[in-house]
């Protein structure tokens, strides 16, 4: 296709789009067409992205009816995106309708996601920023379960505090628990300099379930002080696999010779677990001061476990083990 | 309330519970104790051990903001420039800007720290509040980090005249970053201060810029251990003994971009102007991590390649193995831990001169990169001017100290005679000296004359008779005109004169010899 031909038939596109645009805005907005409610809905997912003023104005005006059913006023404040960041009255608008409990759940939920996404795309955004927090930490006591962990979700994103305190709070105490275990471990590990580090031991010794146990052994593996906690969870081959090997990352993390020892013991030992095996030569592989590790025993049990090994798991990584030994080799 | 009459120390040691600590903090600020609560705000204060980040940086900003009805001590204001310069959040730079209001001398210093505040935090600002120490998550009536500031400003007054053009030019907001609240907050501001009268200087000005001499610190260094980027160890002495050195703490999870991040990358520019200055050689910069466990050589490695900062034999970053705790102590170093988690620390820079010897520091506040390399430059200097001292003086008091022994060894007794004569002497200088002792006198007197006589034969060996005339002469003064007539210029004197024979009487007969010439040659 010629370039002319090409810029000819975007240019085109671009008219119909607009045109479009502005039939399905003027459909939905004018009382004449006398829309059914699903029909708005559907004509609101046909629609794009507010790109002026006008349609703005067009989109609004559905959103902020409150005779519109539910579900179009939250798809209109949908199509409400790249356009708010630099209309801090609007941003305003959203923040009031998100704690307006008399409002419908959907659009309240919708209210939120776009504050969301507007709140790392807007410049302008960083002036809401106070008053977005507050609001979310107004919903954490909100009556919608929803909302409540949406709300938490984004404030432990920013390392909030108050979220911190009642992700805590839930751990220590599962009837004011807003989220389950696991998952309110996984937020707090947003912040590595929050205060839960003996709470995520305690959760390690008596989890409430196996999950929770090992989201706390992934998180105890920024602390510098839980190196010798860690040991134990690796080296006990009574412990499920997954935790084995999150706790091996966790070691290796932390102390990266201690672990080479460790993982070299795990591969010369013919009676150990093949998943945790392969996570041990992956990783003595992965680090190159440590490959040699052991010598030649090591080298030579490798290739044993690469041509014999019933584990295609471990078959893989110990021909990723050879393979790197082989280019370091030649390097040298 | 029992608790509340607790001391600190006891509170301290046994309390975790953050309520407990939170109105201990309250009876502080009641009871106007801004001395105790300026004692709680280092970092090391036990206060924060195993605390979070989050909790840590709560505490520090409650007591910050209590100094503004306990009252701002002078010493508090490192911590109130260091929270204005490079706090990590809204409240402990609101904590700040609302302790200033607690000073009571003349505050125009704080403007251009309050200016740099806004800048911080306009970003990063939050809805606080300080009327609890923990207060509910969503509040109905909140503050802002900027709204503080503004009200301290406009508190300011007339004193901050001289950044209300700056202060309009960030309230107009070109860029949209401000909420109609801060805005409407720094017009007040802005109106209070171009409104005020006259500035009233009462009082002292303050121009610390966080340098100081030190002196203080000692501890044994033997027991630390450090290895640097590339896993090589180097004992304290081997680390910094023979050149000066910079060396900044840092960590490489710091969250805060105002702190580790920058003072690495400020690092990187301290050795630029070294070199420019042609004195990258004399000088080494270091950096120590506060997080030894984590921070392992390879992340130290790309902590500070990713910064710009050169490593090389004289410019390292290190992590302590062994000996963490005396390295605290000897820097004084101002963090706590969570577990092995930094929770908080200070901005801290060293000069450590050529021993090894911590001679200056920054402390909390934001050094600037010239003034750091001129002070280290100085200290270069005072050690060369030592050395040449070294090299110009020494000498001639080396050869004067040298001349010393043999002048010992000439005079030094050789036989039992000559040790009679020293006792005797020596015996008689403190005879007025000693208490009512009257069987003393007979013994000093007959050593005396036997000093006398041994000088006498002496002198008659030797045909040279001066000695005996000096131990003589000295005898009639101590025993005649000293001791009888109480006349102390003649018993000092004669002490001096019996001194003198008796070291004559102890020289080598070649001196007599010599002496003996000389004596002929004035009689020709």
């Amino acid at each position: 296709m010629a370039k002319s031909e090409y810029k000819k038939r975007f240019e085109n596109e671009i008219n119909n789009a607009e045109t479009r645009q502005k039939s399905l805005l003027k459909n939905l907005t004018s009382p004449a067409t006398g829309l059914l409610p699903q029909d708005k809905v559907e004509l609101l997912t046909k629609i794009a992205f507010a790109s002026n003023d006008t349609e703005l104005r067009s989109i609004l005006a559905i959103a902020a009816d409150i005779q519109e059913p539910a579900q179009a006023r939250a798809l209109a404040l949908s199509r409400l995106n790249p356009s708010i960041g630099d209309r801090p009255g609007l941003l305003k608008y959203l923040i009031d309708l998100l704690l307006n409990k008399e409002e419908p759940f959907i659009v309240r939920i919708q209210a939120l996601k776009v504050l969301q996404q507007n709140s790392f795309r807007a410049a302008k955004f960083k002036a809401w920023r106070p008053e977005f927090l507050n609001a979310l930490r107004i919903i954490l006591s909100d009556d919608s379960a929803e909302l409540r962990v949406s709300a938490l979700e984004i404030l432990a994103q920013n390392k909030d505090e108050f979220a911190e305190r009642v992700l805590i709070d839930g751990l220590r105490n599962s009837a004011v628990a807003l989220v389950p275990p696991e998952f309110a471990i996984q937020l707090l590990g947003n912040d590595i300099h929050g205060e839960h580090y003996s709470l995520l031991k305690e959760i390690v010794i008596t989890p409430p379930n196996e999950q929770s146990k090992i989201e706390a052994l992934k998180l105890l593996a920024a602390d510098g002080g839980s190196k010798d906690f860690l040991i134990p969870f690796f080296t006990n081959k009574a412990e499920p696999a997954e935790v084995r090997t999150v706790a091996g990352i966790g070691l290796q993390n932390l102390d990266p010779k201690g672990f080479a020892e460790l993982a070299a013991n795990v591969i010369l030992d013919a009676g150990e677990n093949e998943q945790v095996k392969a996570v041990c030569i992956n990783a003595i592989s992965q680090s190159v001061d440590y490959r040699l590790f052991n010598g030649e025993r090591l080298q030579q049990k490798v290739e044993e476990l690469n041509q014999s090994s019933l584990s295609e798991e471990v078959r893989k990584a110990s021909g990723n083990y050879l393979d790197n030994l082989k280019s370091l080799n030649s390097n040298r | 309330m029992s608790s509340l009459i607790r001391s600190t120390k006891s509170i301290l040691a046994s309390s975790q519970n953050i309520e407990e600590i939170a109105q201990w903090i309250d009876h502080l600020i009641i009871s106007r104790r801004s001395q105790t609560l300026l004692k709680l705000l280092d970092e090391s204060n036990t206060l924060y051990n195993g605390r979070g980040s989050k909790q840590s940086l709560r505490i520090k900003g409650y007591i910050l903001a209590g100094f503004e009805s306990a009252g701002l001590p002078k010493k508090a204001l490192l911590f109130i420039f260091e929270s204005l310069e490079s706090g990590s959040n809204a409240y402990i730079v609101a904590a700040a800007a609302k302790a200033i209001r607690g000073w009571k001398g003349d505050p125009s210093f704080f403007t251009p720290f309050l200016i740099k505040g806004i800048h911080l935090i306009k970003n990063n600002d939050d809805a606080i509040c300080f009327y609890s120490f923990l207060p509910p998550a969503g509040l109905a009536e909140y503050t802002t980090a900027i709204e503080e500031i503004a009200k301290t400003l406009a508190w300011i007054g007339a004193s901050a005249k001289n950044s209300v053009e700056e202060l309009k030019d960030i309230t107009l907001d070109h860029f949209g970053e401000l909420s109609p609240r801060a805005k409407e907050a720094l017009w007040v501001a802005v109106r209070s201060i171009e409104n005020a009268g006259p500035v009233i200087n009462c009082c002292e000005e303050l121009s610390s810029n966080g340098f100081y001499h030190l002196s203080r610190r000692f501890s044994n260094t033997k027991s630390i251990v450090l290895e640097n980027q590339e896993g090589s160890t180097f004992s304290y002495a081997e680390a910094f003994v023979g050149k000066i050195s910079i060396v900044c703490f840092f960590y490489s999870r710091c969250h805060n971009p105002n702190k580790c991040s920058l003072t690495i990358s400020k690092m990187a520019a301290v050795q630029h102007l070294l070199k420019q200055n042609g004195v990258e050689e004399k000088v080494q910069t270091v950096a120590i991590t506060y997080d030894p466990l984590f921070d392992l050589p390879s992340r130290l490695h790309s902590y500070a390649k990713s910064r710009g900062f050169i490593m090389n034999g004289s410019n390292q970053l290190f992590r302590c193995i062994s000996g963490f705790e005396t390295l605290k102590t000897y820097f004084g170093l101002s963090v706590n831990y969570n577990s092995s988690m930094v929770n908080s620390h200070a901005v801290e820079l060293f000069i450590i001169n050529k021993k090894g010897k911590v001679a200056g520091s920054y402390e909390r506040v934001l050094w600037n990169i010239e003034e750091v390399v001129n002070k280290t430059m100085q200290l270069d200097q005072q050690n060369r001017s030592l050395d040449a001292l070294k090299h110009g003086v020494y000498p001639v008091l080396k050869s004067f100290f040298s001349a010393i022994p043999p002048i010992v060894v000439a005079f030094f007794p050789k036989c039992p005679l000559c040790w009679a004569s020293y006792l005797s002497l020596l015996g008689i200088t403190g005879l007025q000296n000693l208490p009512y002792a009257p069987w003393l006198l007979p013994v000093f007197a007959g050593l005396a004359i036997f000093h006398l006589g041994n000088t006498l034969i002496r002198a008659i060996k030797r045909r040279f008779y001066l000695p005996v005339f000096f131990a003589a002469a000295g005898f009639l003064l101590v025993f005649g005109l000293g001791y009888f007539l109480q006349i102390k210029s003649a018993l000092w004197a004669g002490i001096f004169l019996i001194f003198l024979g008796s070291l004559m009487n102890s020289l080598h007969p070649v001196y007599f010899t010599y002496f003996r010439k000389l004596k002929d040659k004035i009689a020709v």
